[in-house]
Parts: C-alpha cells; structure tokens; sequence
C-alpha cells in the first residue's frame, strides 16, 4: 500500500469547512445566557465606585459583577511560560511576578480592560444593561511608551515592578570586538498581530451529577489553558474539562490565557447555568493580545572583506499591560538574532517593559522577525558600507554544508546548547538568487509597473528553532466500528492536523486515511498535553501519534494472543495492509475482525447490554513524545517590490522563499503554512499597526484603520522546500510553520530601499510611505 | 456591537417614506444599502430612533435619459454605477469612481444616495456629481421637490444640506464635453482614498479645464481658463489643489497629474461627461 505520509491528499476537514458545516464557537451557543464586559474607557485610573443598579433593573439581565466581587471567586491568571531553569542561569534571565485580574480590581491599566461582566439573555441586552453600569474613575498617571516607563520615577504599571521592566537577559559568547569595521542600527517593528478570521470565545456548561464545568474555547491550547484556570479558580482538575471546537486561525493570539475564560467557569459554576460570549471585532481589537512593538539597537562588527566578527543588539519589547509568555518572546528574540551566520562572538541583552497598553502574548514568530529584521537590515547597511552587494556579503557569512550542524555556543531556552542541525544554508541563498535571476525583471517591469512605480529586489535569511518541547501526548483508540480516533494536545487553527496526524496514524495501523478520525484537542480525551504553537505539532504530536498507533498495534497483537492462542502468541505476527497474519500460516485478522470480537467480548462481559459503552474505544493507546530540543529551520526570502515614489506606497509583486525544512508529512500544507506566513509578513512589512495617542487611547479600533493585506496584496509567490530529515525525531519533521512571516518584513524592506536606488534604510515596519515618497 | 434599540420601519413607496421621515422626527434615519450605517449602527456612534428602510423602492432604483439628461435613482446600487452602458458611454468618469468604491459585495448593496447623504470626505462619487456639475434630487412632504447643485450639497465631512425631512431621489447628470479621468490614491485596493482627484479636460480652449480632489480634507473643487491650453491646464489645476495643510499635500498634486494623464489616455473616446 502507498504510504499516506509524504503525500498531499485532500484535506479531511475541508469538504466540512468548505460546506459551511464547520462547527466553530458562535454556533455551539445556542440558547446560553449571554455576557458582554463594560471595558475601561482609560488606560490608566483608579476605579472609585462601580454601580450596577441600572444595570440590574435592566430587561433580561441576571447578574451583573464587577472586579471586586470576582476576585471572590477566582484569584489572579500568572504567566504560562517560563524558560529552563539552565537557560535562565546562563543568561541571567529574570522575571517580575505578573498575577492579572481576569476583571479589574480597583485600578485599570488599559483601555478595554474589563471593569465589570453583565450576564442576560442575550447580547443585545447584555450590551444594552453594559452601557447602564456606572464607573466613576481617577485618572492616574500612565506610561505609554517604553522611554516613559524606563525614565526615572515612571509610575508602575503592577505592584512588585518597579521600573517597570518585567523581564531581562543577556546571551554573550567571547568578547565582541572594536573593530576594524563598525556598523549601527536602531530597527523597530510596530505593534501588530494575527487578528484571525474568527475572534475568541467561550461557552461555559454547568454540570449538575459531577458539580464540573465544561469550557469550550475557541484557543489553541486548551490544555494550558485548564492548568491556568484551575490555579486560579482553586479547583482539582476534575472539576474542569476544556476542550475546542473547530477554530477560525489562531496565530498565537489564542495560544493565550485570557480572563474571559475564567469570567465564563465562574459564571457557569455559580449560575449553574449555560454561558457564553463571543467575542466581537471591537473587543477583539483593544482586548485580544497584541504582539511585536520592538525595538533593536544594534551593532555588527566587520573584517574589511564583509566578515562578521561580532555582533551586539539591545532589544526593549513593550509588552503592554502583560504578557504570559514574557520568557518565550524575550529567549526568542535573542536567540533568532543570529542567522545562519558565522558570528564568533555576540553580545545580546534584552528588556520586556510594561506599559499602559493592550497586553501583548506571541505571535506567529514570536520575537524571530524582529530579530530577523534587526540583523539583515543591519546586513544591508553594511553591504552598503563596504560596497558588497548584499547578496556577497551573506554569502561571505552563511554557514556552508561542511561546517553543519553548527553549534552556535548558546543555549535555547530549553536548556539546551543550540546546535543547528541543518543540511546547507549556503545553498539556500544560492537557490534564491539563482530563482530571482530565472525571473524576467524586464519583463515585470513592463506588464506589471504602474505610472511612477520602480521595481526593488531585496534579500533576507533566518534560522528558526522549532518543534519546542517539553512534550506532546498523542492517543490512538481502536472503536467498535473498526475505525481508529486519534487525538492529541496539538489541535488545528487551520493547519490541518485533521489530515496529517490521520496520515501518520493510517501508516502505522496500515489502513486507509478514511478509516481514521481526528478529534479536536480536548483535556477529557488526552489528560495532558501541551498546544499548537512555535512550529511543534508535527514535530511532536506526529511522533506522539506515531508511537501510540505502533504501541496500538503491539497491543492488537497482545489481544490477538489471548482470543486466538496457539501461534498468534509469537513474535511473529505481522501487519500489512490486509490484515494480522502470521508468516507460516494463511489465517488473517482483519482490524474489523479483531473489533466485532473484542465487541462481542465486551457485550457478553455486560450481559448483553451496549448500553453507555456502545462507540467507547475497545482498546487505545497513549504516547507522550519528549523532543531532546528543537530541530532548526532555515530559509532564504527575496521579495520583488513596486515603488511608487510619488505617493511612497508599495505593492509586493513576487516572492521567493526557499525554505530547508524537514520531511514534508503533506506537501501541500507546508506550502500553504509558508504562503500564509508570507502574507502576514506582507501584512506586518506594509499595513498592520495597532496605534495609540499620547494618553494611550487606542487609534485603530476597526477594521478601517487597522489594516490588513487582502487578497490584492499578497504577491504572487515561488516556493522551494529542500527536505533535510530532521534527527531529532523520528518521523524527520521540522516545524513550518512560521518561516513564511520570520525573514519577510526584512526582505520587503530591502526590497523597497533597493526600488529609491538606495536613497532610503528603511527601519522600521510598517514601511512609512512619507519617508519612500521621494521630495518634491 | 450590537445596534442600541431602535424602531425599524419599512416603506414601501417614495409617499410612504416620504411620510415616515416626517412623522418619525429629527432622529430617525433612512436605511438604504446599509454600507456605511449599519456599522455605525453596531458600534452605537449612530443611535437614531427610527430606521426607515427604503431598501425596495423599486421606483427610485432605475436610471434613464429624459431630455439628454441622464437620471439617477437613490437606490441605483454602485455596481449599476460602474457598469450600466448608459453610464459608462455618457458619464465614464462616474462609472470609474464607483468602481473605487470599496469591493465587489460592498459595491452590490451599497446605494448612491447612500454614499451622497453619508458624505465622507473621500466620497468617489461625490467627487464625479461635482466634477460633472451634476444635481442633487431631495423631497420632502412638507416642501416638495427642491435641487441642489452637487458642488453645494456637502457642507463638510459628514454633513450635508438635507434637512431631517428630506431624502435624495435622483441624481441629475447633464451633458459635457471634453475627456474625463479619474486617479485614487489608497493604501490598499478598495481603501478609502488617502488622495483622489476627477479632472475634466475641455475640447475647446474656451472652456475651463475642472478639477475635483478628495479624501483627507475633503472635496475640492478649482476650475481654470489658462491662456495656453489643456497642457498648461494641468499643472495649474495641480497647482491649485496642492493643499500645504500636511502630508496629503503632494499626494493630492499626484492624483490630480495622473487623472489628468488618465483623461489624456482616454484619447478619442471621448465620453460626454
């Protein structure tokens, strides 16, 4: 039989999610009792008095609380993520305790934080009463950008953090050196985030028998997300399920912790009753975590021929109000700097710095493009010094075949020394360029320039480490039907896992893709289990899933032994795509055989009855995988842009991504994970950017300011992915799904500076037209 | 963002929404295709008692010549706008910038009296009614029909000659000569326009070269005579709408140049408008 892996079948979610019978979050509500959040209109102030009575006489209203009576019932959200211990001691990486109110108590530290929940029958008169509690605030002082909050006397955003900076590191390797050639840069990328298609929401049901709540979130990490919640509710974790339905993209946004989830188990538990509230794009915009807002200061130190001798960079994130994975953003900033470079010695110091802005989590690179964008613009602008193309000046410092795996002297915040373990870097910029050089730019030029426009080509490289541990769980159960459930703690935003973990399992049990069914991730099937997030879930949900179905095989076998006896109990039993059969015998059994027996087995045991075990699985399998530490990536982008230099702006024309990854378990899907990487670069490069005013008031409060690339913005795209098995795991996988969006942003800058003749060094995304328009 | 409560009523004829808005008061609103005060509506900046739904007033969602003057109705969708043959032979500049509107679905529900009585600054068609010299239609129970020039009907962002009464029943288009171009500037397709400008070109010298810009700022309007023709025309009529108010400055000069190089492409398809 064809093995499935490796091939790109129809996606199995698609014929469902095409139809319109997706079920995601808003069609699971129902008739539930509905909440809406009066939010802070101030981004900071005390809260003097909160007066719900209007509120409460309001039609269809049954409840109504505000911070200080929440905080009754549930203590504070903390951060989820914290490096290794070994990577905190070698980099000195510290933390201020972060403990969020899931509704605020007392003070507000941003605008759309929520300051009291109303629960009614429905939305509409749950916003309605929203408008009729009354909040009477104390302006205080605030700080609104990280040189407010770092100056002397700042105001504290949180108690126990002074100073404001909520986490620090330093990644050093030898002494960086004066000279003889020295380059400087300050880059910043804005503040923006994934903003998918769907926003979030939750559903909270009550049930009565097991006094248990059961959450429903539309999240890429529910697992977490239980943990967090049963921390702060002070609840074992059997009083609480969480699982996903169908989710709409997540991009990092929802691998989050919010207070939303918390406000809807207190509500469920106390009202016994079924809540839920879908988030809108409103909300969305001022409430759902932010990401990037970073700024480098940096400095490369050159041999007169372009080789890097050292490297130092000086990163200050504004993370807002808070941030749950503060170590995660903080580590992979520092780390991703580098690139598939030679840099003998480095010197990198980082800060996250709390301000009175909407709290900011991961997204989609998680702190890799803004290093990635600090270091090739910082490239280009010693390319430029040195008067090297910047093609030659990569290509004197990429790391080469014979020198791979490369070991960085760094360790990852696993705790584990950072080796590259790629196949040939050089090649890949190679490629790149031997593919912009196949394109007819003359050509382009003519069809495709518009009045006033020029044409740019600029580069960009990265490394990216994926497939972050600790762990994943993968599960695999034989049903009475004969067909096999699989589920993990990785569960789909979009990506897929409902085709790639069917082909991985199928494979193992040698049966077609269709006798397998993919759940949704879910704390009452897989007690543990970690997420979708940082390019892990084929890299450990695949072997996690991998291994359970081969441990489901040797224990169909071990089932076989006992019904059949005689020579089914040796070690020579064999499976293929037929069925168990035994080498010197023509006797087979078929899984469906195997399933009717143990059935029939089951239903005998019971007395006959099928009753409340009639689908439940007749035997399973569970397989924790425990990467040693992540497995790198690595790419080179070029983007081909439009300038118009009258009017500054930039449309991107093509782009090559040529991307070394692992085995692809479904070519298609990786492609499509680099393409939507890329237009959210595209994104990134050009439009997105959620903005403040000086008292911290969000400016970009729809989907008329915030701007996102449509489908006229993101370029036409050729896409090479060099397979280089990974050994990190035994399927060969690497994560991919981050390297489209990592090395864009800086591509399409150099793009664009490449379109003034180098009349500009563009630093800061998104690209500012009044500085591309050329004087006039 | 859900709408505040409100009271929605549907006419059926012009009398009977004529009839409506004057009985439902200063605050109630006409819902027409709903692009631009339905969001509005969800995000409670717009809170009016009454919504009058003229969405199926088939009698004002036609358009015709009667006299040589071309006749639009209120309801006539933007896609008709931009792709009626009546439109696209005698007033081109007029079916291109309802082709900048927004996109496809938004340009299938969203009306022209509509986006006239929304009047945002960076209105399309305003821009082409004034470029064209067009009319404004409006009637009311208590005073009948009244017309109102395009170039008099705004008086600022957001806010137009209509009284609470009043609702806008066609739009009068007259017959012109000369070559028409139209340029948007916008950060994305189908944005609204950082900088737009319509430019009308004259055959004869005799006639003013006309052009309207819009977006940040508003509409402008500047018509000139100058002494040597179409060619310095442009330059002047750029000149003149060169705004020194800020960044949108050379971005209205810009827009204006290639509307003009678009009028001039245009060529010997000479449209009347």
């Amino acid at each position: 039989m064809r093995r499935l892996v490796g091939t790109s079948v129809a996606r199995r979610e698609d014929p469902r999610l095409l139809r319109g019978e997706g079920a995601f979050l808003a069609d699971l509500v129902g008739d539930a009792l509905q909440f809406a959040f009066v939010r802070s209109p101030r981004a900071s102030a005390s809260i003097v008095r909160v007066d719900a009575a209007k509120a409460l006489a309001s039609p269809g209203v049954v409840t109504v609380l505000d911070g200080r009576t929440f905080a009754r019932m549930a203590g504070p959200l903390l951060p989820i993520y914290l490096p290794d211990p070994r990577f905190a001691e070698a980099t000195g990486f510290q933390t201020a305790p972060l403990r969020v109110d899931a509704i605020a108590v007392d003070r507000v530290r941003y605008v759309g934080e929520p300051v009291a929940v109303v629960v009614a029958t429905d939305r509409y008169l749950a916003e309605d009463a929203a408008e009729r509690v009354e909040v009477e605030y104390r302006d205080l002082p605030g700080v609104y950008t990280v040189a407010d909050a770092l100056a002397e006397g700042a105001p504290p955003v949180r108690p126990g953090c002074e100073g404001n900076v909520a986490a620090s590191l330093r990644l050093a390797k030898g002494t960086v050196p004066e000279g003889p050639v020295v380059v400087e840069g300050t880059y910043r990328v804005g503040r923006h985030s994934g903003v998918p298609l769907e926003t979030r929401g939750v559903i909270a049901d009550f049930d009565i028998e097991s006094m248990s709540v059961h959450l429903i979130t539309s999240s890429q990490i529910p697992h977490h997300v239980r943990t967090a919640l049963c921390k702060a509710l002070g609840w074992p974790r059997s009083d609480l399920r969480v699982s996903v339905p169908d989710v709409g993209g997540g991009f990092g946004t929802k691998a989050n912790i919010y207070g939303e989830e918390l406000v809807a188990c207190v509500l469920a538990r106390y009202l016994r009753r079924r809540v839920a509230w879908v988030e809108d794009r409103a909300e969305h915009l001022v409430a759902t975590a932010h990401s990037r807002d970073r700024r480098h200061s940096n400095r490369l130190v050159l041999n007169y021929d372009g080789r890097i001798l050292g490297y130092t960079d000086d990163f200050v994130v504004d993370i807002g109000a808070h941030n749950f994975w503060l170590g995660g953003v903080t580590a992979n900033g520092a780390i991703h700097g580098l690139g598939p470079y030679r840099v003998p010695s480095f010197d990198i110091t980082g800060r996250a710095v709390l301000t009175n802005k909407t709290p900011t989590t991961q997204y989609r690179g998680a702190g890799r493009p803004e290093a990635c964008f600090a270091m090739e613009r910082l490239l280009d602008r010693a390319a430029s010094v040195l008067g090297l193309s910047p093609v030659e000046i990569r290509r004197r410092n990429v790391i080469g075949a014979g020198e791979l795996p490369y070991r960085v002297g760094a360790t990852y915040h696993d705790g584990q020394p950072i080796v590259y373990d790629g196949g040939d870097y050089r090649e890949l910029l190679d490629r790149c360029v031997a593919e912009v050089e196949r394109m007819d730019l003359d050509a382009l030029s003519r069809e495709e320039l518009r009045d006033g426009e020029r044409l740019g080509t600029g580069y960009a490289m990265f490394t990216e480490g994926t497939g972050l541990g600790p762990f994943e769980v993968g599960r695999v159960a034989l049903l009475p039907s004969g067909g096999f459930e699989v589920s993990s703690g990785a569960s789909s935003s979009g990506q897929g896992h409902e085709t790639t973990l069917a082909q991985v399992a199928a494979d193992e049990l040698r049966v077609p893709l269709e006798a397998v069914e993919v759940t949704h991730a879910d704390t009452g099937i897989t007690g543990e289990g970690i997420g979708s997030y940082a390019s892990r879930s084929a890299a450990n949900a695949g072997p996690a899933v991998a291994a359970a179905a081969a441990g489901l095989v040797d224990e169909a076998k071990r089932e076989l032994a006992r019904l059949y006896g005689d020579h089914w109990r040796t070690d020579e039993v064999r499976l293929n795509e037929f069925g168990f059969y035994h080498p010197d015998s023509d006797t087979k059994v078929t899984w469906q055989e195997l399933a009717l027996a143990l059935a029939e087995e089951r239903q005998d045991a019971a007395g006959g009855s099928t009753a409340g075990s009639a689908g439940a699985p007749l035997i399973e399998r569970e397989h924790t995988w425990r990467p040693r530490t992540v497995t790198w990536t690595a790419g080179a982008h070029a983007a081909v842009v439009a300038l118009d230099e009258d009017t500054g702006l930039v449309r991107v024309l093509r782009y090559i991504a040529v991307d070394e990854g692992g085995r692809s378990l479904h070519p298609s899907i990786v492609k499509g994970q680099v393409m939507g990487g890329v237009a959210q670069a595209v994104g990134g490069a050009l439009f997105e950017r959620f903005e403040f005013d000086p008292s911290g008031q969000p400016l970009t409060t729809t989907l008329m300011d915030y701007l996102l690339p449509s489908t006229t913005d993101v370029p036409r795209m050729r896409l090479a992915h060099v397979e280089v098995p990974s050994g990190m795991n035994p399927l060969g996988v690497r994560g991919v799904g981050e390297s489209g969006i990592i090395p864009g942003y800086a591509a399409i800058a150099s793009a664009a500076d490449d379109a003034t003749g180098g009349r500009t060094h563009m630093d800061g995304t998104p690209l500012d037209p009044s500085v591309l328009r050329r004087p006039r | 963002m859900k709408p505040a409560e409100l009271a929605y009523l549907r006419a059926d004829t012009r009398a009977e929404a004529l009839d409506m808005l004057a009985e439902a008061g200063q605050d109630a609103r006409l819902l027409a295709g709903g692009q631009s005060l339905v969001p509005m509506l969800n995000l409670r900046i717009a809170r009016p008692s009454h919504l009058i739904d003229i969405g199926r007033l088939a009698e004002l969602n036609r358009l015709g010549m009667v006299d040589g003057e071309l006749y639009i109705g209120a309801l006539v969708r933007h896609h008709v706008v931009a792709e009626h043959p009546l439109i696209t032979r005698t007033a081109p500049v007029l079916a291109e910038a309802a082709r900048h509107i927004g996109h496809p679905a938004i340009r299938h529900r969203g009306t022209l009296a509509g986006s006239l009585a929304h009047a945002d600054p960076s209105g399309e068609l305003q821009a082409a009614a004034m470029l064209l010299d067009a009319t404004v239609l409006v009637e009311s129970r208590s005073a009948g029909t009244r017309e109102v020039p395009a170039r008099e009907f705004v008086l600022g962002p957001y806010e137009t000659v209509l009284e609470a009464d009043e609702m806008i029943t066609w739009l009068r288009v007259p017959p012109g000569g000369g070559q028409t171009g139209f340029y948007e500037i916008a950060r994305r397709t189908g944005d609204f326009a950082l900088a737009g400008a319509a430019v009308r070109l004259p055959d004869r010298d005799a006639e003013p070269a006309v052009a309207v810009t819009f977006g940040a700022g508003g509409h402008r309007v500047a018509s000139v005579r100058p002494p040597d023709g179409p060619d310095t025309a442009a330059g002047t009529l750029a000149a003149l709408l060169q705004d020194d108010e800020g960044e949108h400055g050379p971005l209205r000069r810009t827009a204006v140049e290639r509307a003009v190089l678009a009028a001039r492409r245009r060529g010997g398809a000479r449209g009347h408008g």
